[in-house]
């Protein structure tokens, strides 16, 4: 672990600090947003970007996480008449925050794990089709089960317990997790078995089990993104984790550069700025315009720099680590 | 003039070189062999000349014509057959599909009389004719791959391998229409790793190693020749 | 539970089920000659009504115009798209291929959103297709009996195309072999371009279709079909469209079969049904109905 990368980390909270204390409503939860889409992006990449699975159901988790938190942490007063049909026992328990975002972690997970037996058996297109199914059936789900989810209608009077440190220590968390992985004998057998998942197994390379693990973990994480994301925004609907965030964070993604975390990191504070600066122009009929242009810019860059801005590189301060020579 | 002339023709996969500067030519009216081991790059060789691969140096010349930058459609186009290794079936189309794909470049008129021709020489397709290639033994497979590129007409025909996990007496059956349809003037450039059998009917032969060209010469020269012959035709030494 | 019920669902779900083989053997097309799962399939489907509501309803009054009109519009859409997203990326990795489409289908989406409305909207249709016929005892809407009609004169249209004529099977064999189809002297891009076409043009029928079924349209109704219409092809056979026209038929009717006989509290789980449905086919026969025995990959 390069000590010049610390720098960063306590720069970075240094800056948290000071946001804070001195800055205004709007750009502070604008900085958490930022922090919330690099927890997103960087933890997709750990399966979009490193293994040969191209998952399109990131979003499908982060339901999972946050209807599993909110329904966890909403405040005693609320809950007997939110929960009516529910056992007592239910009624009268409130989880603490931290303990929410692990349980919505658990339900992600063992839903990865369920889903994933099967779904990881594709490959290629047919699994990234398999995984937009998983938005769907999530989102039925919350929205057919409204004695506990209060269905379409919303879930909302969630307590905001995510500031910026939750947020940012989250997203560095992530990041760690995932450089952990790439850096160590997972990433390099990824790499192998991405190029050919069949000679990977001929060495006696468990893809299988890996590719199960990275989903799992990047699962987990969506999941903790999600409960923060509730607990910032108060209200959560089946429909906000769906097709349109899913969209984004793979746009930051594959700008940013798959398979390189530096990448996207930067792929997801531009795309993140980009909409927002342009936020003024989107009046009446020209709502939208942001993510057409962004629909637009990914096509770009797929015809003329398919490898994003980093490829598969990192940004790195003096010695480059050994890793592969890759495109 | 020759039919085709090759200068110093270097072809790399990835980092891999598979050819590296290799010059042969095919006489007009000749048929040539190529002979080499596995991995010597003989169908990356017919792979560029088809325009399936793209050499990284050197030139390509088809009747005087460089072809270096054309497509493989338009190569085609030129009077040039490629029958790949595998034969390269469309094996959900029958045998009577297969054949009008190779004659999709025909004029609409000399259609029936190409596909007459075809089953006249290889009597086994008209049995078979609705049935799907990829039913057909891998005998069967050859004689329709070989047919369907003979129903171009073409001007240079290239063979990859014809004999390849073939019985015997099938694989001679092969190379004697070859020979008999060559008569009518088409110039042949055949890949085989049976040595034997190629330089029975070839005039001239060239020999691959490793991407590099060893040795040329007539084929009743090659045959005789000592190293070739430990390597390639099980002469005790 | 009766005869008559059950009856009426039978045809509620080959009505449905043409919609889903309409879109699903255009999707099977694209897949087969380009190995591409288009994710925009289900949004040029909703282009296409969308269009219908808007822009040609003013413009045209009849509906046997606008269906002409419109199915054409969504495959010239088609080719546009092939032509400056996906052809440029013939060779990419497969992965650049997905994100295109998936960035294709945002700018269907988003685009109909600014060009006409986030809003539904109706789908006006004519009296011949709204009114009920009685048919050997049943009620049937004029609308599913000509979804129907279409959907099967469209599968024998497309097989008489792809099994007599020249292009049509320089079309197979493009799927089959792209290689060895350029070594016949054959351009592959126009069989693409023409698979393009041609399965973006049933998307467009299909949403004309749903447009007159329905009677209502709006900018995100393309996801769930496309989605669904995939998952029908997978039952199929992914590839082969006779077996994509089957799984849609597949689908429909296990669909409203499933809705049909389950208690009404059930109806919200249609569509988890329709993906256990798909996990299920993937472990169990993952080639399909009609599919070749292959490996895991298609």
């Amino acid at each position: 672990m390069n000590w010049k990368w610390l720098l960063v980390v306590v720069a970075l909270f240094i800056i948290c600090f000071w946001a804070d204390v001195s800055w205004n409503g709007y750009a502070l939860r604008l900085f958490m947003f930022l922090g919330l889409y690099v927890a997103l992006s960087v933890s997709l990449n750990l399966v979009n970007g490193l293994t040969d699975i191209f998952s399109l159901g990131h979003a499908a988790f982060m339901a999972l996480g946050a209807y599993t938190s909110a329904v966890l942490t909403l405040p005693l007063e609320r809950r007997p008449s939110t929960f009516s049909t529910l056992a007592t026992w239910f009624q009268e328990m409130v989880v603490p925050f931290p303990l929410a975002l692990l349980a919505g972690a658990s339900v992600a997970i063992v839903a990865a794990l369920l889903i994933g037996v099967p779904l990881l058996r594709l490959r290629g297109h047919y699994l990234s089709v398999g995984t937009l199914a998983l938005l769907v059936i999530v989102e039925t789900l919350t929205r057919n089960m409204a004695f506990l989810t209060k269905g379409a209608r919303g879930f909302n009077g969630i307590p905001t317990y995510t500031n910026v440190f939750w947020v940012w220590g989250v997203a560095v968390l992530c990041i760690y997790i995932v450089v952990r992985f790439k850096v160590s004998s997972f990433g390099l057998a990824f790499n192998a078995l991405r190029q050919d998942d069949v000679a990977a197994e001929a060495t006696g390379i468990p893809t299988a089990k890996y590719r199960l693990l990275s989903f799992v973990v990047s699962a987990a994480m969506a999941a903790v993104v999600g409960g923060l994301w509730a607990h910032l925004v108060r209200v959560i609907q089946p429909n906000v984790f769906s097709y349109n965030i899913t969209f984004l964070v793979v746009a930051m993604l594959v700008i940013g550069g798959l398979g390189s975390i530096s990448g996207s990191v930067i792929g997801a504070a531009v795309l993140f700025i980009i909409p927002e600066a342009l936020r003024f122009l989107e009046t009446g009929r020209l709502f939208g315009l942001s993510q057409l242009i962004l629909a637009l810019l990914l096509i770009v860059v797929m015809v003329f720099r398919p490898q994003g801005l980093l490829g598969r590189k990192e940004i790195s301060f003096g010695k480059q680590r050994a890793t592969s020579n890759e495109q | 003039m020759n039919a085709l002339e090759i200068n110093n023709l270097e072809v790399s996969y990835g980092g891999i070189r598979a050819l590296k500067g290799v010059s042969l030519s095919v006489a007009e009216g000749q048929i040539t062999v190529l002979l080499g081991a596995n991995g010597a790059g003989k169908s990356t060789l017919l792979k560029a000349i088809s325009g399936l691969v793209k050499p990284t140096k050197g030139s390509i010349k088809l009747w005087q014509k460089d072809i270096a930058s054309l497509k493989p459609h338009e190569i085609s186009s030129l009077g040039v057959a490629h029958v790949p290794e595998g034969r390269g079936m469309f094996p959900g189309l029958s045998v009577r599909e297969n054949l009008q794909m190779g004659v999709y470049l025909a004029p609409t008129s000399e259609i029936s009389d190409r596909l007459e021709q075809a089953l006249n020489l290889f009597p086994r397709l008209r049995e078979r004719f609705t049935q799907l290639a990829g039913s057909l033994s891998g005998g069967e497979q050859q004689m329709l791959a070989l047919a369907r590129a003979l129903v171009a007409r073409p001007k240079l025909l290239l063979l990859d391998e014809p004999s390849l996990g073939l019985a015997p007496i099938i694989s001679q059956e092969i190379f004697r229409t070859i020979r008999q349809v060559h008569q009518t003037g088409m110039s042949v450039l055949v890949v085989e790793q049976n040595a034997r059998l190629a330089l029975q009917v070839a005039d001239y032969a060239y020999v691959l190693k490793t991407g590099e060209l060893e040795t040329h010469g007539l084929a009743s020269d090659i045959s005789k020749n000592e190293s070739v012959g430990k390597a390639y035709l099980g002469v005790e030494a | 539970m009766n005869v008559d019920y059950f009856f009426q669902q039978l045809v509620n779900g080959l009505a449905i089920g043409s919609l889903y083989a309409l879109v699903a053997v255009g999707l099977s097309m694209v897949y087969g000659i380009l190995r591409l799962i288009n994710f925009a399939h289900g949004d040029l489907m909703m282009v296409a009504a969308m269009s219908g509501v808007t822009l040609l309803l003013f413009l045209v009054k009849s509906p046997f115009i606008l269906f002409i009109a419109i199915a054409l519009l969504a495959g010239l859409l088609g080719l546009v798209f092939e032509r400056i997203a996906y052809r440029p990326l013939r060779g990419a990795p497969e992965v650049n291929l997905l994100i295109t489409s998936f960035a294709v289908s945002s700018i269907l989406q988003t685009g109909t959103v600014m060009a006409i409305t986030a809003q539904p909207r109706r789908f006006e249709t004519v009296p011949v297709l709204s009114k009920l016929y009685d048919v050997a005892g049943l009620q049937i809407r004029g609308a599913d009996i000509a979804t129907f009609i279409i959907a099967v004169l469209s599968a024998l249209a497309l097989t008489w195309f792809t099994r007599t004529s020249r292009t049509g099977i320089a079309m197979r064999a493009v799927s089959e072999n792209l290689q060895v189809s350029m070594l016949m002297g054959i351009n592959p891009s126009r069989p693409i371009a023409l698979a393009f076409f041609i399965g973006s043009l049933l998307a467009g029928v299909a949403g004309v279709l749903w447009g007159w079924k329905y009677g209502q349209v709006d900018p995100t109704m393309g996801f769930l079909p496309g989605l669904k219409a995939f998952v029908a092809a997978v039952i199929g056979g992914i590839g082969s469209i006779p077996g994509a026209f089957v799984g849609g038929y597949v689908l429909g009717l296990a669909e409203v079969f499933f809705i049909g006989f389950l208690p009404p509290s059930f109806s919200g789980y249609r569509d988890v049904f329709v993906f256990a449905l798909l996990f299920i086919v993937l472990l169990v026969r993952p080639q399909g109905i009609l599919g070749a025995a292959k490996g895991r990959r298609a």
